[in-house]
């Protein structure tokens, strides 16, 4: 069911098909990253322990982990990329700008108590000029803006179904600082079908940190999460997530990166939103009773939605609604990829790889866009003037729960 | 053509390369051919460790002390080609103990420096060793590339003048009234016959020796003895592996580039050209290579190779008699009565300096010339700053691209993505040596040698051969069927597991897409008549 794989001699596996360089998204766009078979399996015969890396060229690698998908012989080639990254990231140190992007989830707790200024000042002048000039942060790309009441104090303040039948819920910091609506959304379309969401105490899941080379800052949020997650998990719970990255983060990379075996004993529990809902449609107990949207919406499959290996379940579950049209995208890695996008000598190529979602999209008229990754999402704005939506949204919709409900948070609101 | 020269040098390898370059730099004119190209002998087929003595400091002190010198000396003036790896002497369970003690005594002995590694020790410099390991010794042993050992000496030995001949076959000696009075080689590449002047020809032709010495009516009795060699996909060790315990087969792990060879075995055989590696070999290098580093038992193996060992009958005359019994001396004149005729038979890739020294000693003086050797101090060509190969260097050559603010990145075109290699690189081989063989350029910069064998690579070095508008048409399909056929030999011995599926895969894109086996080889007749 899942690609993740136990390979200790990924260069002896690797036929050299090349067929993980036919599907890499960045190679197609750019002649300054080498494609996952070199910096990969290749790479990996001329790696020695100790010494100080060379291959810059892994840096462009965006972490979509299509190469794992479709390579035939298993090989874990992004784990061999993002390895690659670590130990270049431990040589040559982790540039300020990318701490800082991989921070966000610290000054998103500053930033929501402050909202209004904060998104004020990401649009100032000096701003954007400091950000380009000296932190070469992307100056034309649309930052998330922060909400005002993050998804945690909603939570303290607003949420009080309760029901024997429970399942925990990891939101992730971007939901709570961010999107705080998709966080109510998924509450409200459980209480709908008898489930009350438990919250295990959690930060970011690290992710970002991890994306740009950070093992100790990673490990040490993972560590933080897992006691939380491994008592759900103890207790019987199931554990959801409705943003695919948290999910294959926590599921796959803690064990796999992070030094962490014991999260091996979430693997099983782990259930993207959409999955869980579909498994109790499944056994008989989703309630089906769903109001007609008449909607005709591009869903574009996230990379991390492929890489953790459970279908496509956002839309077997779209498929219920009554006259709603949802047609998957043909398209592969949005570009945004987590803070790629956000760094100025990335974010062309960010675009490139992104040319072919913004194509795609031209095809449909209506305002929605959907996707079950808030970069996604993010990269679906900054490509069209479709408003990005997690699925959820929809089945909110369609369970007539949306009324109470403002519109959704945006994604990300200034340019 | 009509050459002339002081002395000719038969065998462009690693011992006929270095007494090139030696007798240049004692000033004497000199003539080298080679009739494949350099290093096509044993050299290019050895295991490629410099030895640091400890493998014969038991049996053969007087060997013993000859690698460990030439060892410290090849360090220093043919640094480039060598990685400095250091090597591990490890004893199993149920190896003789005792014998630990004695080799680290002979060791000390023979000036080879040791150092008892706890087995944690060890397994912090080689991850992959068996946790059963008894008793695990140091010892200065390095990797050498033949290949690029060869080349810089014959580079070097061009620079100071000599004249070299590749691809040319020495095919006939003229003998005088017991005297060498010239020679006849025939250009392959050209289909010409040369005659060259020369008064003394030194036959450094490893397993041909007898042949040549034929040629001139003299005799080098030979015994050849086969060894097969295994070659991983990446390396499963990082310094050189030893048994500790007598010398066996398969016993030595040698890293090497980004790979491990495991090697060798000794079997008699009669021809020094057509030779096969046998599956019996093949089982009992990896249960050796297993034994001591476990991974090894699943690893990729994606070659099988073997090299010959001319192994001299005893001599007697009273040549070589002063010199090591680990490489003989032959002087023709005083042996069969053929004066100016030499041969060099033997010895080791390691001690190829000092057996050319010695070998150039008795030339220069029955020449008169009172030039001493000088190749122990005076570095190769390209290793002048005595900086060690290393492994990640090779990234070096393909990669521009840095952080920063200038993302000008610019990342070289690669032609062989197993073993890195640039177009660049392989455009300077071509127009340095203006090559079309394929072999030539694979020894002069990996292409084809990494983990796919040249089932990829082989059609863009084609593809650049015809850009440069080098390889007539007609020539193009016998080019690419025979370089892939050399490959597909050393195959053969180790389908299973990925390689196999590999050469699944390769054999798809020969006989699937291009149908290479249904193209009727033109022959050299076609060739030459539009020459
Ligand atoms: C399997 C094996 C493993 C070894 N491992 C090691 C090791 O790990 N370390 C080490 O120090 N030593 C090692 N050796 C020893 C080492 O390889 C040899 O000592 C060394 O390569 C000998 O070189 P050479 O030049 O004398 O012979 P060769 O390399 O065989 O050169 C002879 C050359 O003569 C050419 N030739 C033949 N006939 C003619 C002709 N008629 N006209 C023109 N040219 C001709 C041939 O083409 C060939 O290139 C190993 C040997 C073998 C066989
Ligand atoms: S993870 Fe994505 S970007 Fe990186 S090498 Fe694989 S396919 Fe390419
Ligand atoms: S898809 Fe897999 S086997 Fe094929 S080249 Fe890429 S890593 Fe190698
Ligand atoms: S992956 Fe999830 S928890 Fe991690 S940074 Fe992103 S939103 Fe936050």
């Amino acid at each position: 069911m899942t690609v993740k794989t136990d390979i200790r001699y990924p260069t002896d596996q690797c036929i050299k098909c090349t067929i993980c360089v036919e599907h890499c998204p960045v190679v197609k766009v750019t002649e300054k990253f080498l494609g996952p078979k070199q910096v990969g399996p290749d790479f990996q015969r001329f790696r020695s322990e100790g010494d100080e890396p060379h291959d810059a060229s892994v840096e462009y690698c965006t972490g979509c982990r299509i190469c794992d998908i479709v390579c035939p012989s298993g090989v874990n080639i992004s784990e061999l990329n993002t390895r690659a990254k670590i130990a270049l990231r431990a040589a040559r140190g982790i540039p300020v700008r990318d701490r800082l992007l991989s921070h966000a989830y610290m000054f998103g707790d500053l930033a929501s108590f402050a909202a209004p200024a904060a998104n004020a000042f990401l649009k100032l002048r000096p701003f954007r000029w400091m950000s380009d000039k000296i932190l070469h942060l992307e100056k034309d790309v649309k930052y998330p803006s922060y909400s005002k009441q993050p998804f945690e104090k909603w939570i303290r303040e607003s949420y009080h179904f309760e029901s024997d039948k429970k399942v925990a819920y990891f939101f992730g910091c971007f939901t709570n600082n961010n999107d705080p609506s998709l966080g109510r959304a998924v509450v409200r379309v459980l209480e709908r079908n008898g489930y009350q969401a438990v919250f295990p105490k959690q930060d970011c899941c690290g992710l970002p940190l991890l994306g740009n080379g950070d093992v100790r800052g990673a490990r040490k949020l993972a560590k933080k999460n897992l006691e939380g997650l491994l008592r759900a998990a103890d207790d019987g719970l199931d554990i959801i997530y409705s943003s695919t990255s948290c999910g294959m983060m926590i599921r796959d990379d803690y064990e796999t990166y992070l030094d962490l075996p014991e999260a091996a004993a979430l693997f099983d529990r782990m259930k993207e939103v959409s999955e869980f809902l579909w498994g109790l449609y499944e056994a008989g107990e989703l309630d089906t009773d769903f109001e007609p949207v008449d909607l005709s919406i591009p869903y574009h499959v996230p990379c991390h939605l492929r890489s953790l290996g459970i279908g496509l379940p956002a839309l077997d579950l779209l498929g219920l609604i009554p006259e709603l049209h949802v047609e998957e995208l043909e398209t592969y890695c949005c570009g945004l990829a987590g803070t790629y996008g956000f760094k100025s000598e990335k974010y062309d190529i960010s675009l490139a790889i992104g040319r072919e979602l913004e194509r795609e999209l031209g095809r449909f008229d209506g305002p929605y866009a959907l996707s079950d990754c808030e970069a996604c999402r993010m990269q679906i704005e900054n490509l069209s003037s479709k408003k990005g939506l997690h699925p959820i949204f929809i089945l909110q919709r369609a369970y007539g729960l949306d009324a109470a409900e403002e519109e959704p948070d945006t994604a990300s609101e200034q340019r | 053509m009509e050459l002339k020269t002081e002395v000719l040098v038969i065998g462009g390898g690693v011992t006929g390369a270095g007494v090139a370059r030696d007798l240049v730099m004692r000033g004497i004119d000199t003539i080298l051919v080679e009739k494949g190209d350099l290093a096509a002998g044993a050299t290019g087929r050895c295991h490629g460790l410099l030895h640091s003595g400890g493998r014969y400091v038991i049996k053969d002190q007087e060997s013993a002390v000859e690698c460990i010198k030439e060892n410290v000396i090849l360090k220093r003036i043919a640094s480039r080609t060598i990685e400095d790896t250091g090597g591990l002497f490890v004893s199993l369970p149920g190896d003789d103990e005792s014998y630990a003690d004695r080799f680290l005594a002979a060791c000390d002995a023979a000036g080879i420096q040791t150092q008892v590694l706890s087995l944690s020790q060890a397994l912090r410099l080689e991850p992959n060793l068996s946790r059963e390991a008894k008793t695990v010794v140091k010892v200065p042993d390095g990797a050498v590339d033949p290949f690029a050992l060869t080349i810089d000496n014959a580079r070097d030995a061009a620079r100071r003048g000599c004249r070299i001949l590749r691809h040319t076959k020495l095919v006939g000696i003229d003998v005088e009234k017991g005297r060498v009075t010239g020679a006849e080689v025939h250009d392959r590449v050209t289909d010409e016959r040369h005659h060259i002047r020369t008064k003394r020809i030194i036959n450094a032709t490893g397993a041909w020796a007898g042949h040549v010495a034929g040629l001139a009516g003299a005799n080098v009795p030979l015994t050849l003895s086969k060894g097969s060699l295994l070659i991983f996909n990446r390396r499963i060790n990082n310094t050189v592996i030893n048994r500790l315990r007598p010398p066996g087969d398969g016993d030595i792990i040698v890293p090497n580039e980004p790979t491990s060879i495991i090697g060798t075995t000794s079997i008699t055989v009669s021809d020094p050209e057509n030779f096969t590696v046998t599956k019996k070999e093949v089982d009992l290098m990896m249960k050796e290579a297993g034994l001591v580093l476990p991974p090894s038992a699943e690893a990729r193996v994606i070659r099988a190779y073997a090299g010959i060992r001319p192994l001299v009958a005893a001599q007697d005359a009273d040549s070589g008699r002063d010199i090591s019994r680990s490489f003989s001396i032959l002087d023709h004149g005083k042996q069969d009565g053929v004066r100016g005729f030499y041969s060099i038979v033997g010895g080791k890739l390691t001690t190829y300096r000092l057996m050319a020294e010695k070998m150039v000693d008795v030339v220069a003086e029955e020449m008169g010339v009172h030039i001493p050797c000088s190749t122990a101090s005076e570095p190769l060509f390209g290793s002048e700053d005595g900086e060690h190969y290393r492994l990640e260097d090779r990234f070096t050559s393909i990669e521009t691209v840095e952080e920063g603010e200038e993302q000008e990145g610019k990342v070289e075109e690669i032609v062989c993505e197993c073993e890195l290699v640039t177009k660049d690189e392989v455009l300077k081989v071509i127009n340095e040596m203006k090559t079309s063989n394929l072999n030539d350029i694979r020894q002069r910069t990996r292409v084809g040698m990494g983990s796919c064998q040249g089932g990829f690579c082989t059609y863009r070095l084609l593809g650049i051969l015809h850009e440069l508008d080098m390889v007539p048409q007609y020539e193009a399909n016998e080019i690419l069927t025979s370089f892939m056929e050399e490959r597909w030999r050393g195959i053969r011995p180790v389908l299973w597991g990925d390689q196999l599926r590999e050469e699944q895969l390769v054999e798809g894109i020969y006989l699937g897409i291009f149908a290479l086996d249904k193209i009727q080889p033109l022959g050299k007749k076609a060739s030459k008549s539009k020459k």
